[in-house]
């Protein structure tokens, strides 16, 4: 009953600060779950998922960091593995090959079915999870790429690197891979 | 460039902040109350002052509202609650500085007034047991010299080197490498002319076991021959120690279809267990000016 009643307090204690964090950053969490995952009933899931997780190891906090910082690599981590578990359903581009738009003569409308965040999202899961990470910095929570760096302790040469790394490969697997699926009348890509 | 370039490329633009303005992630910490001192007074400022960042920061704040008025903190506690009691131990939720150190770059050398003595190392080296770059030259390595990925020392000026710079003959490269997860390195390079070399480790078997941390030695600088470019290295960062040998092959691989040039395109980004960078340079011909 002693060690009950500790808990009790503990949770007690932790209740009112992950209320004050939940009401302050709990808007900004949710806006990058949805930007990450893409719908609202998984962007609350995760958001919840996150809280719980503040809950749990409230003491791991350090004041020295912000808590949005500290919020981010939470909801990173976890975003991130439910984009893993995703992509071994889906595998490719599919959910956003129905989407595409057969191109005019200039082939101008072919991505116009493409918003950028189901793009980016789509295109995440061929990445290793570091470059999972600056993706979503850079891409969906619109830092800068100095921004991502003291985030993520790299320099920002290796950051603007690793994001060329990814823009050069995403077009090379865009127009190999999703633009040979378009319908007829779509513009014919040469490679 | 077609059509379809042109959208991609601006669909893989990020949306980057009007000139002059603070970032989005910015803008939602100021929202959040978390800029402190002279940071928030100047966003704050600059929120008064410039219409774009003013109507971005109303928006959030109705979000904010928003979210809060259709989920409470009420409704949501005992979900919350509940969740937490399956929450396991995870260090990486922790914060502050990552568990691993960033790695000491050669920019980061320019800064702190380094320039001088990185040039001087490099050029004091003498040239016995240097190696050069391209298609299978005189082994000549310039021993001593640290790290891998970014330094070009061109007749004692040392400058950063990314995707694209343009390197000629004689130029001496040093790299150095981010090793934020993995523990073992295998650099290979390929020029102009196909010719593969495997950089590290020196002896072209087993992968070079690193740890992670700040500023250690993993490799040994360069000189560039006269092979014509472009320059493609590929770093193999694995969790598990490879063979350089297989790094190697996979590189020629990667090159039966387009050369070195195929390889800085479609070298995937994980291969062997691990995660690919590739650094892609330009080469003048010889007798460019």
């Amino acid at each position: 009953m002693e060690g009950a009643g500790k808990a009790t307090m503990a949770e007690t204690a932790t209740h009112t600060q992950v209320e004050i964090l939940y009401n302050r950053y709990g808007a900004m969490v949710y806006r990058r779950c949805l930007r990450i995952l893409g719908n609202e009933q998984d962007a609350m899931d995760a958001t919840q998922e996150v809280f719980a997780r503040v809950t749990r190891h409230y003491g791991s906090f350090r004041a020295e960091a912000s808590p949005s910082t500290w919020l981010m690599r939470i909801s990173t981590n976890h975003c991130l593995n439910v984009i893993r578990n995703r992509s071994t359903r889906r595998g490719k581009l599919t959910a956003s090959r129905h989407e595409l738009q057969p191109a005019d003569a200039n082939g101008t409308r072919a991505f116009d079915g493409i918003e950028r965040a189901e793009l980016i999202r789509a295109l995440l899961i061929r990445f290793d999870p570091e470059i999972q990470r600056l993706v979503i910095h850079h891409y969906l929570d619109g830092m800068t790429k100095t921004e991502v760096a003291a985030l993520c302790g790299l320099s920002v040469p290796t950051v603007r690197k690793r994001l060329n790394l990814f823009v050069r490969r995403s077009r090379r697997y865009l127009q190999r891979e999703l633009l040979a699926s378009l319908p007829r009348g779509g513009k014919e890509v040469r490679p | 460039m077609t059509g379809e370039d042109r959208q991609l490329a601006r669909l893989l633009e990020a949306p980057e902040a009007p000139a002059g303005c603070p970032s989005e992630w910015t803008l939602q910490r100021l929202v959040a109350e978390e800029l402190k001192g002279e940071e928030r007074d100047s966003i704050a400022a600059h929120t008064v002052a410039c219409a774009h960042c003013r109507g971005r920061v109303k928006e959030l704040d109705r979000e904010r509202d928003a979210f809060l008025a259709a989920h409470p903190y009420d409704e949501v506690e005992a979900e919350i609650a509940e969740r937490a009691l399956f929450v396991p131990d995870d260090p990486e939720i922790r914060v502050g500085t990552p568990w691993f150190e960033r790695w000491r770059t050669p920019l980061a050398a320019l800064v702190a007034g380094g320039v001088a003595a990185m040039a001087v190392a490099m050029m004091a080296l003498p040239g016995a047991g240097e190696r050069e770059i391209g298609a299978g030259g005189d082994p000549r390595g310039i021993k001593g010299i640290t790290e891998l990925n970014a330094a070009l020392n061109r007749d004692g000026d040392v400058s950063e080197v990314t995707d694209g710079t343009r390197v000629r003959a004689g130029d001496e490269l040093q790299f150095s490498v981010d090793m934020a997860t993995y523990d073992h390195l295998v650099v290979v390079g390929i020029d102009g002319t196909g010719d593969v070399t495997v950089y590290l480790p020196a002896d072209g078997g087993a992968s070079l076991p690193v740890e992670p941390g700040a500023g250690r030695v993993i490799g040994r600088g360069f000189r560039l021959d006269d092979a014509p470019g472009p320059e493609v290295f590929v770093a193999f960062l694995t969790d598990e120690p490879i063979d350089a040998r297989d790094a190697a092959g996979q590189v020629r691989r990667w090159a039966r279809a387009g050369g070195a040039a195929g390889v800085a395109a479609d070298a995937p980004a994980a291969a062997l267990g691990g995660a690919v960078e590739v650094l892609a340079l330009d080469k003048e011909e010889v007798g460019t000016p």
